[in-house]
């Protein structure tokens, strides 16, 4: 990933609302282990100054305690010179005196009489390797710590040289003038670790690393450790001067110990504490997924509940409504807020079907409900009916109990309605065939006349044959009365046979039968008119007839023909129903055709016939009305054809339709 | 006139049409004879049945029309009397058009029908006797050589011997010869006889 996109996508994280809110937590943490740490480091810091300033102080104090005693030590010594110089004592007694104070201060090992040829002439307590008496100074660092001392007149201190022992030493020389004259000096020997021994407390030699050092080397140490730490002070010695100094450091502290545990102890809460936030954290996020998922499949389960077209609905174990959805709202037209709590009988629950439905709802309460539903009736909240049919479930909780029942609803107004249409349809469709059947039966009737005549000719033909055949035997007078009366009975039967096929034949026809004459067409014109009066008076058209009176009549089934008529009328007054009143007039009118037919118009001025209409119009089941069956046309036209007539529409001049058709006149 | 060996044969498939015409007729003095299908009448036929047939157009199975086809297709003679019913007027003239002699419109006026028959009876008898004729002629035609045919063409012809000699590379003498035999073997005794005998025998010489 590159990097500004991550950084991108931190920014992203650091903005969402979740990360936001473990900001103040990590910088409080952070801002608590740069506090403690550095309030540890100020602690530090001060009991480092503290130290050192106590170091300072023992070291300060260990001085003056060491230069007092030198100070003591110079003067008993310059005490013991002048009484040597004097010689008020023996010898004897100078250094018993000296032996004294050296058993009282340890720090002095020895104490010496050294005359002025650098002889010693008595050393105290008692001799040792490198003082004895009668010997003669030898080492450098004292014959010039004598010479300085003979030359100042003061007490000089040598520099530290290494005695035999290994252990350094330090003398004093302490100058005996008598009478002006250098005598010798009386020399203090000091060992130098017993210096520092001696003249410095135990807890002051516990507590630190104390050094006597020159420039260039160590003249005695406490211990031979070496620290590495920036607590060291270090101090002059003067006296005995000559350069030495005390480097004094202070040992590890075990004081620390509980600093650093304390240290490891907030580092450890600081990490637990980390620890305990990302674990936190961690849990917060998985808390998180874990909401954003129950959100997701809440809001999914919002949506798929809102979105169902099935009406659910449930009741607790009283019939109490505990719940609907937005669909079974819809279906009722009552809000869940209104049908919420509600226990039967329900406002939706029409009056006439509560018994009906209170004995459904003791059906499916009894927990007896039939796989496929109920079909009730549903009263919306604007009054409305509809049907639907109710699946009803037990709704069980989540401990395995059953809470109430589920009921899930589905309008089945609409199923109900197009089986309705159906079976209607259905029954048109039955109804039409019947009608053209009948029709068809008309029709073919000029096909049935030949067949019809044929089969009653054979026995009108042979009765004529019987009879002519007595005739001319009665005429002739051969003949025998037996073979006239058999011909004669042959002939009855032959008559009754006709009539049979008479019989048949009508009740082929039946009422369609066509009774073709002459008949004037202002008199089928009338007779239509007056059955389509009501209908006209009703729909307000005013019906105006052009027949002349002198028209020759035409040879039709008067009946047929005013059915056509009065079929085009009432489709003429049922066209009109959306014209404007003063426009609602249907002409009706004759006149002769070419002379050997008469044509009759009905004319309406109604919506008129649109071209897509019109070359349909006499097909069977077309129909432009709601409730029309789609035949009347094609029944007219069949009869008027029928007549050898044609029947055939067009557009009316200035709006409506004109329905023409042709009869032939009288033969 | 009437002759004793004629007989109407009445084809219908009605049975109270075929027994009341066989009545009607027999009553007028007809020998008839009935057939119930066109079927039934063409097994009986032959070539010497004398009288006419009453055939009713409309019949299940072979139709009168197609009967009088066959007739036709077998060169039988007999005079046909259509009986039609209603509307079968077009199929009547196609009928008279192809050689039948009448026919009669269902129900009918018994006067007409009978007169048909007799009609048909005598158009019968003439007829066999021409056929009668015109056989004898073919038979006497039979027995002429082939040079006495050629003579005999030639003379009917209207040529003189002279002519007839010359056309045919002979001598007069012979052609006299061979014309005297022809009006022996033709039973003639004049050319005109000759010439009348040879139109009577359809014309043709062979």
């Amino acid at each position: 990933m590159p990097l500004p996109s991550r950084i991108l996508a931190a920014l992203r994280r650091a903005a969402s609302p979740g990360a936001r809110v473990w900001v103040l937590p990590n910088l409080v943490l952070g801002l608590f282990a740069i506090a403690l740490f550095a309030l540890l480091a100020v602690l530090g810091r001060h009991e480092t100054e503290t130290r050192r300033n106590a170091l300072a102080r023992d070291v300060q104090w260990a001085e003056q305690t060491i230069r007092t005693r030198l100070a003591a030590n110079e003067d008993f010594l310059q005490l013991l010179a002048k009484e040597v110089a004097e010689e008020r004592q023996d010898a004897d007694s100078s250094s018993r005196r000296a032996a004294e104070h050296v058993a009282a201060n340890p720090e002095l090992t020895q104490v010496a009489w050294i005359d002025a040829d650098q002889v010693v002439r008595w050393v105290a307590p008692r001799e040792t390797t490198a003082w004895n008496r009668g010997e003669r100074l030898s080492i450098p660092e004292q014959a010039l710590a004598f010479q300085r001392a003979q030359r100042t007149g003061t007490p000089a201190y040598s520099m530290p040289a290494p005695a035999a022992d290994e252990s350094a030493s330090i003398e004093i020389h302490v100058p005996v003038f008598r009478d002006r004259l250098f005598r010798g000096v009386v020399v203090g020997i000091y060992a130098a670790d017993a210096v520092l021994r001696y003249l410095s407390s135990s807890w002051f030699w516990n507590k630190y690393r104390v050094v006597m050092e020159t420039d260039d080397r160590v003249v005695a140490a406490n211990s031979s450790v070496v620290l590495r730490t920036d607590l060291t002070e270090l101090v002059r010695l003067d006296p005995p001067g000559q350069g030495l100094r005390l480097r004094v450091s202070a040992f590890a502290d075990e004081s620390n110990l509980p600093r650093d545990m304390l240290l490891l102890l907030i580092i450890g809460l600081v990490l637990l504490m980390g620890w305990s936030l990302w674990t936190l954290s961690a849990h917060m996020r998985r808390r998180l997924a874990a909401e954003e998922g129950l959100r997701r499949e809440s809001a999914f389960r919002q949506a798929m509940e809102e979105s169902v077209i099935t009406g659910l609905r449930a009741v607790d174990m009283q019939g109490r409504i505990t719940y609907v959805n937005p669909a079974f709202c819809g279906m009722v037209g009552w809000s869940a807020d209104e049908l919420i709590g509600l226990v039967p009988p329900f406002p939706y629950w029409p009056e006439e079907e509560l018994a009906t439905l209170e004995r459904v709802t003791a059906t499916w309460m009894g927990g007896q409900s039939p796989p496929s539903g109920f079909e009730v009736r549903i009263r919306r909240k604007t009054g409305e009916r509809f049907f639907g049919r109710m699946y009803i479930s037990p709704l069980v909780g989540a401990d395995g109990r059953q809470a109430g029942w589920m009921a899930s609803m589905v309008d089945i107004t609409e199923q109900k309605r197009a089986r309705a249409e159906l079976e209607a349809s259905h029954q048109k469709v039955v109804t039409a065939q019947e009608r053209l059947q009948q029709t068809s039966r008309l029709v073919t009737m000029g096909e049935m006349a030949s067949s019809i005549a044929h089969e009653l000719n054979q026995p009108l033909a042979a009765i004529a044959n019987y009879c002519m055949g007595c005739v001319t035997r009665l005429e002739s007078g051969a003949f025998s009365p037996d073979d006239l009366a058999s011909a004669m009975r042959k002939a009855s039967d032959q008559a009754e046979r006709a009539g049979k096929i008479i019989r048949r034949i009508r009740d082929f026809v039946k009422k369609r039968e066509p009774n073709r004459a002459p008949v004037p067409v202002a008199v089928i014109v009338d007779e239509a008119i007056g059955f389509a009066e009501i209908d006209a008076r009703k729909a307000g058209v005013n019906i105006r007839l052009e027949v002349p009176q002198e028209l020759p009549p035409v040879f039709a089934d008067k009946i047929m023909i005013e059915q056509v008529v009065l079929n085009l009328v009432k489709n003429g007054i049922e066209a009109m129903h959306g014209s404007a009143p003063g426009r609602r007039e249907l002409t009706v009118s004759a006149r002769v055709d070419e002379g050997r037919a008469v044509e009759v118009a009905v004319a309406d001025r109604g919506h008129g016939i649109t071209p897509e209409q019109s070359g349909r119009l006499f097909a069977p089941f077309y129909t432009t009305k709601l409730d029309g069956m789609g035949m009347g046309l094609n029944i007219c036209r069949s009869i008027v054809e029928f007549h050898d007539g044609r029947l055939w529409a067009r557009p009316n001049d200035g709006g409506g339709s004109v329905f023409v058709f042709t009869l032939p006149v009288e033969r | 006139m009437e002759d004793p060996s004629q007989r109407v044969y009445v084809v219908d498939d009605d049975e109270a049409m075929r027994d009341s015409l066989v009545w009607l007729l027999e009553s007028n003095g007809f020998a008839v004879e009935a057939f119930p299908s066109a079927e039934a009448f063409l097994e009986r036929w032959h070539g010497d049945m004398r009288g006419c047939l009453v055939l009713d157009v409309r019949m299940p199975g072979m139709s009168g029309l197609e009967l009088h086809e066959r007739l036709s297709a077998r060169s039988a003679v007999l005079p046909i009397v259509f009986v039609t019913g209603h509307g079968d007027v077009p199929m009547a003239v196609s009928a008279l058009k192809k050689g039948a002699v009448d026919f009669i419109e269902k129900p009918f006026n018994d006067r007409d029908l009978l007169r048909l028959v007799a009609g048909c009876l005598d158009l019968d008898q003439t007829r066999r006797a021409a056929r009668h004729r015109e056989e004898e002629v073919r038979r006497r035609l039979g027995a002429l050589t082939d040079r006495e045919r050629e003579v005999m063409e030639l003379v009917v012809a209207g040529k003189l011997n002279k002519e007839v000699a010359e056309a045919l590379g002979i001598s007069i003498k012979t052609v006299e010869a061979h014309r005297s035999r022809v009006m022996d073997k033709m039973e003639v005794r004049s050319i005109a006889e000759l010439v009348q005998a040879v139109l009577e025998g359809g014309g043709r010489t062979r």
